[in-house]
């Protein structure tokens, strides 16, 4: 006997068989990733934008920070506002920002159709953010500055103070000009620029090419390895020792025209000496069954075929089947119940259905030396002879 | 369609071809642990990538995560398509070495006699006694454990994470310990499940293996709670379920296999249940056992938490990420011979000292040979399961049953929870860990049963000192 076939040498040879599929569909991601790849030239840039403080402490080391809110510069960068006044800079383009966990800095993300417009984007996001905020941040100046002058004001006019206490008003004038002069000198000084880079420049077509040639290649040698294993095509030596049927065979022939394959078996099966007998699709199949077991004469095999196709050969020969549509399901699930005389008399039979494209074996039953007088070479010459589930081997038990 | 749209169109179709291969997989091993392998290295390899690309779908600025606030940020961009094609290629390949090398169960269909005489051989009864009293000592270790993370003032979830400080030593004591009991606990548990014993079995010591079973596997689970460790219940979950699917479900009758299909389904989704309430249960401030059972109960109450933490987790998201961390410095400097891939990816990215995160098995790789990471990896890791199937491939002696066992279920969830999260290093971890250490307590349950078998055996052979005939008691001569 011959070694069975696993479902990994299947799959092995049929994608051997049909490489060209695969290697196909390799090339076709590759090449459909390179185009739509290049299509898409979505780009990010990142601005980060500084927002330096101006912090002076005083004499009591209580610091004075001079710092508008990020938050809300942030949302409002983020917000329909911004986005009006910068027009067409920022047309199509999305932003979103971060504050840095120590506020020194914040960073917007702006991503756009193409690297120009993302570029565009950015610089235009990021100059009104750094405008903004210096805005805000020497507007708070200004105000730092005006508290201040209040303070030295008030210390200028108040009345002489008493003996001992002269020195403190002094320092604390003297503070407050110096605090003054600093928070001057430093908002001077104040600038604000902000840096932008690319992060995204492109969605490179190559890598893109290479992901769907991978993903293509993977769905291609799945469905073949898949198909390769629920295959119903005669392929090897132990497929034909698998269906029982050597001797006599019942055949049901589905459909009313017949394809190449099935014209062939049944020519097969009349070179080898089988008798072959028509029944019109409106007769009922067990009685035509139990006609022909009744006249049976022993080893002759048995074929039937739909009047449509083949001519009638003489009447004595047993013959059945239906050829309604609806055959190919049908003796899936009847025809143990009525081939079950021929099993008792321990003849080798089999049903097969052939569709319109191939011949379809649905059920059989094993007999002693099945195979023996009919070599795999005779069963060879049936191409696409199809191997039903019922024919598989049994479930694994593990 | 935005560029995202057809990533995720690319990566759900690459996803398709490398489940139709996993099936191929199964219908050569008919091994559903090799199967639960496969699916669940997915799940750290590239199911991140879907909520990243939805989220980014419009606005490539938006981050989808925490971590990318504290790691870096990802942007659909060239070296995100290499990573998604780098991971795909990654998965494509695992599955086709493991299917060209898998053993093929259709021509080896005398396993079952192997298996039905290793569960003859077991003894469920030492399982329970061996696993009780490792776990008396790692009770032990918990409270000193829980004692010096109430002096630090950490949750218990992060004062258990990392091996280092004054509890350094009793932290990794209690990891192996934890390993010894939990794994090989599952391992027999896993049997039970699939066998509920022999039919000779009587029904008292029937009923003290269920118990012991329920007892223990509860004391895991909460154990595990208390310090928000996730990795352990799932690997255990998974080990009971392989070994009920393998030994149970699959020789189960059709007519039998919808109702089980139902509790299997039922019981799937309260562990899935238990794994997100402990998610959700951990960290912050929950510095002590009553806080953590407090914040459990709260939770499991309000399932809408539990089921965000499941979906929403950033476990998927976190080690997904970590290639993209690689591929887009530009000037990357390989280490071969890097010990610690999680070290070298964190200075890498700079990551802040607090942040847990992992690293892929194939950024790992990728950190030490550049793109023929890809292939090394993949090869590796498909030899590791292949090695592992002939582990358990058939349990023949003893010694080979030992360890068959463990092999044959641990390696469902656990291979892909040390492997997917770390580096090459933890190949050893997966076979210590997975395989000698409970393949060492199931081999003393062995060779406990197969005395007690041996002992009846010799039991029956022998002729009884005494018959009773027509009422009288006669003394045996031959004795």
């Amino acid at each position: 006997m011959s070694t069975v076939p696993t479902d990994l040498t299947r799959a092995i040879a049929a994608i051997r068989r049909r490489w060209m599929v695969v290697v196909a569909a390799v090339v076709g991601g590759l090449l459909v990733g390179l185009l739509l790849g290049s299509r898409s030239g979505a780009a990010t840039y990142e601005a980060v934008i500084p927002t330096p403080t101006i912090d002076s402490s005083d004499l009591i080391d209580q610091v004075v920070v001079v710092r508008p809110s990020l938050d809300d510069l942030l949302a409002f960068v983020q917000g329909p506002d911004a986005r009006a006044s910068l027009g067409d800079q920022v047309v199509g383009s999305s932003v979103t920002g971060v504050v840095a966990t120590d506020k020194s800095t914040i960073t917007l993300r702006i991503s756009a159709p193409d690297a120009g417009r993302a570029n565009t984007a950015a610089q235009a996001y990021a100059n009104l953010t750094a405008k903004a905020y210096s805005t805000q941040l020497l507007a708070q100046v200004a105000q730092s500055i005006k508290a201040i002058d209040d303070g030295i004001a008030i210390l200028a006019n108040r009345p002489a103070p008493a003996a001992g206490l002269a020195f403190d008003g002094s320092y604390k004038y003297a503070e407050l000009v110096v605090q003054r002069r600093f928070i001057q000198e430093a908002s001077a000084a104040l600038t604000v620029v902000p840096q932008v880079r690319p992060i995204s420049s492109n969605s490179s077509p190559f890598s893109t090419g290479i992901l769907l040639a991978v993903a293509f290649g993977a769905v291609a040698l799945a469905a073949i390895g898949l198909t390769a294993t629920r295959d119903r095509v005669l392929r090897y030596a132990a497929d034909v020792e698998a269906v029982p049927g050597s001797g006599p065979v019942v055949a049901v022939l589905d459909g009313r025209q017949l394809g190449w394959a099935a014209k062939v078996m049944l020519a097969e099966h009349r070179k080898g000496g089988a008798s072959v007998a028509f029944v019109p699709s409106s007769s009922q199949p067990s009685e035509a069954l139990r006609g022909i077991i009744d006249s049976w004469q022993g080893d002759t095999p048995v074929v039937c075929s739909p009047t449509s196709v083949l001519p009638t050969p003489g009447s004595s020969c047993p013959a059945l089947f239906s050829s309604s549509r609806n055959s190919a399901r049908t003796p899936r699930t009847t025809s143990p119940e009525r081939l079950g005389p021929w099993r008792e008399q321990g003849s080798r039979t089999s049903a097969l259905s052939c569709s319109r494209r191939a011949p379809n074996p649905l059920w059989g039953s094993r007999s002693p030396g099945r195979g023996a007088d009919r070599p795999p070479s005779a069963w060879a010459l049936l191409p696409r002879i199809r191997v039903a589930p019922a024919f598989r081997a049994p479930p694994l038990d593990r | 369609m935005t560029y995202a749209d057809l990533l995720t169109g690319a990566l759900a179709l690459g996803l398709l071809g490398y489940l139709g291969i996993i099936v191929l997989v199964y219908r050569r091993t008919r091994d559903p642990g090799m199967t639960t392998i496969l699916l669940l290295a997915s799940y750290w390899t590239v199911l991140g990538a879907f909520p990243i690309l939805a989220t980014k779908r419009l606005d490539n600025g938006v981050n989808y995560t925490y971590m990318e606030d504290r790691l870096f940020t990802i942007v659909v961009d060239g070296a995100y398509t290499e990573t998604l094609a780098a991971y795909l290629l990654f998965l494509v390949l695992t599955a086709l070495v493991t299917l060209l090398l898998s053993r093929d169960a259709s021509r080896n269909t005398p396993i079952r006699a192997g298996w039905d005489r290793l569960n003859a051989d077991f003894s469920h009864v030492t399982m329970i006694c061996v696993v009780t009293a490792i776990t008396a000592a790692k009770v032990v270790i918990v409270l000193l454990l829980l004692r010096a993370s109430g002096e630090t003032g950490l949750s218990l979830y992060a004062a258990t994470r990392t091996v280092k400080g004054d509890a350094a030593g009793l932290l990794r004591i209690y990891q192996y310990l934890n390993i010894l009991s939990s794994y090989s606990l599952s391992a027999g548990l896993a049997l039970w499940l699939g066998y509920r014993g022999t039919p000779t079995m009587r029904r008292s010591t029937r009923a003290f293996v269920w118990a012991g079973y329920g007892l223990l596997g509860a004391l895991v689970f909460a154990e595990n709670a208390l310090l928000g460790n996730r990795a352990v219940p799932l690997i255990v979950m998974a080990a009971a379920a392989t070994g009920w699917i393998r030994w149970g479900f699959l020789r189960a009758s059709r007519a039998r296999r919808g109702p089980m299909l139902l509790r299997f389904t039922a019981l799937t989704l309260a562990g899935l249940v238990v794994l997100g309430t402990i998610g959700v249960s951990r960290g912050g401030s929950l510095t002590s056992p009553a806080a953590v059972a407090e914040a459990m109960v709260t939770n499991v109450s309000k399932i809408g938490n539990v089921v965000g933490q499941v979906v929403g987790s950033s476990e998927m998201v976190a080690s997904h990420m970590s290639l993209y961390g690689v591929i887009r410095e530009e000037n990357l400097v390989h280490d071969a011979w890097s010990a610690n891939s999680y070290g070298t990816y964190a200075d890498l990215v700079q990551a802040p000292e607090d942040q847990v995160f992992t690293v892929h098995y194939v950024a790992a790789w990728w950190l030490r040979t550049g793109p023929l990471g890809v292939i090394l990896a993949a090869v590796s890791f498909a030899l590791a399961l292949i090695l592992l199937q002939r582990i358990s491939w058939r349990p023949r002696s003893l010694w080979a049953a030992s360890f068959a066992l463990p092999a044959a279920v641990l390696p469902a969830a656990g291979a892909p929870v040390i492997l997917m999260r770390s580096g090459p290093e933890a190949l050893r971890a997966v076979f210590v860990e997975l395989v000698v250490l409970p393949g060492l307590v199931c081999g003393v349950c062995l060779l406990a049963g197969r005395s007690r078998n041996s002992r009846k055996a010799v039991h029956a052979r022998e002729p009884a000192l005494f018959t009773a005939s027509q009422g009288e008691l006669h003394v045996n001569r031959t004795h």
